[in-house]
């Protein structure tokens, strides 16, 4: 079987996600993502936040073929829990240890 | 490659955009003028209006940029914009401040006018136009939005970094 090729994206709050906030934060963006992308494109995308690093930022790991799409659809998300948000692409590798340096 | 923007002041209070790898982000009303169809001075400045006779005389008069606020495409000011080299430029604060239907159809007015002007060879810029820092985008998120639009990768960095500073320069 095939590996599938991921694309790792850093990606930064305007507003800071507290430690005790993030399992909330991580559902309500999946959730925001499969309305920006649809649900046969988040199935493809296939988005997962595998680290939070300090108060603001994330590493996004989503699948290579759907990388375009899913930033357009962070870029489309400007609410979480009600309250307004940004979202912004600082970085995109594929690789995790490039992304975080 | 270094990349510019142009937002409103209002987007700027915090500290975050110095982190989203612009080169510089120039402020609406401080770096470039903006000024509507029928006022004076319009040379140099970004004019903002509807597509119609004032956007039209305005253009004659060289402005450095025009924002179309409704995305039709008036082959006539396009014609006069490219005998002019005037800058058509395209704000993402529409496209990312309304949700659903508006936002699709915003997305797709405003695809047909790039992907003409393109056509054309007509300058296009990119920018956020943002009021509030939630409004603000990253480079890699403003070449990907171009990209939805229609523009080709190659394009829309290039309209993010040359045509971007020319705007604001």
């Amino acid at each position: 079987m095939m590996r599938d090729k991921k694309r790792y994206i850093l990606a930064a709050s305007s507003r800071p996600i507290h430690e005790a906030d993030r399992k909330r934060f991580e559902a309500e963006l999946y959730s925001a993502m499969m309305q920006q992308l649809g649900e046969a494109e988040y199935f493809k995308a296939n988005p997962k936040v595998i680290k939070f690093s300090g108060k603001e930022r994330f590493v996004l790991k989503v699948m290579h073929e759907r990388y375009e799409q899913s930033i357009v659809a962070l870029t489309f998300i400007k609410t979480i829990s009600g309250k307004p948000i940004g979202l912004y692409t600082l970085k995109s590798s594929g690789t995790i240890m490039a992304v975080q340096k | 490659m270094p990349f510019y923007d142009l937002a409103h002041q209002t987007a700027l209070h915090g500290y975050l955009w110095k982190q989203l790898g612009f080169k510089k982000i120039g402020v609406a009303e401080s770096h470039v003028k903006i000024s509507l169809p029928g006022s004076k001075n319009i040379a140099g400045s970004i004019c903002v209006g509807p597509s119609g006779e004032h956007l039209n005389a305005a253009a004659k008069q060289s402005p450095r940029a025009i924002i179309i606020n409704d995305s039709r495409i008036d082959r006539k000011l396009l014609d006069t914009m490219k005998a002019k080299n005037v800058i058509l430029c395209i704000p993402f604060d529409r496209i990312l401040g309304s949700v659903g239907l508006r936002r699709s159809s915003a997305i797709y007015m405003t695809s047909r006018l790039v992907q003409y002007a393109i056509k054309r060879e007509i300058r296009v810029a990119f920018v956020s136009f943002a009021g509030s820092e939630e409004m603000l985008c990253s480079p890699v998120q403003l070449i990907e939005l171009a990209k939805l639009l229609g523009a080709k990768e190659e394009y829309a960095r290039n309209a993010v970094s040359v045509t971007n500073w020319e705007l604001i320069a």
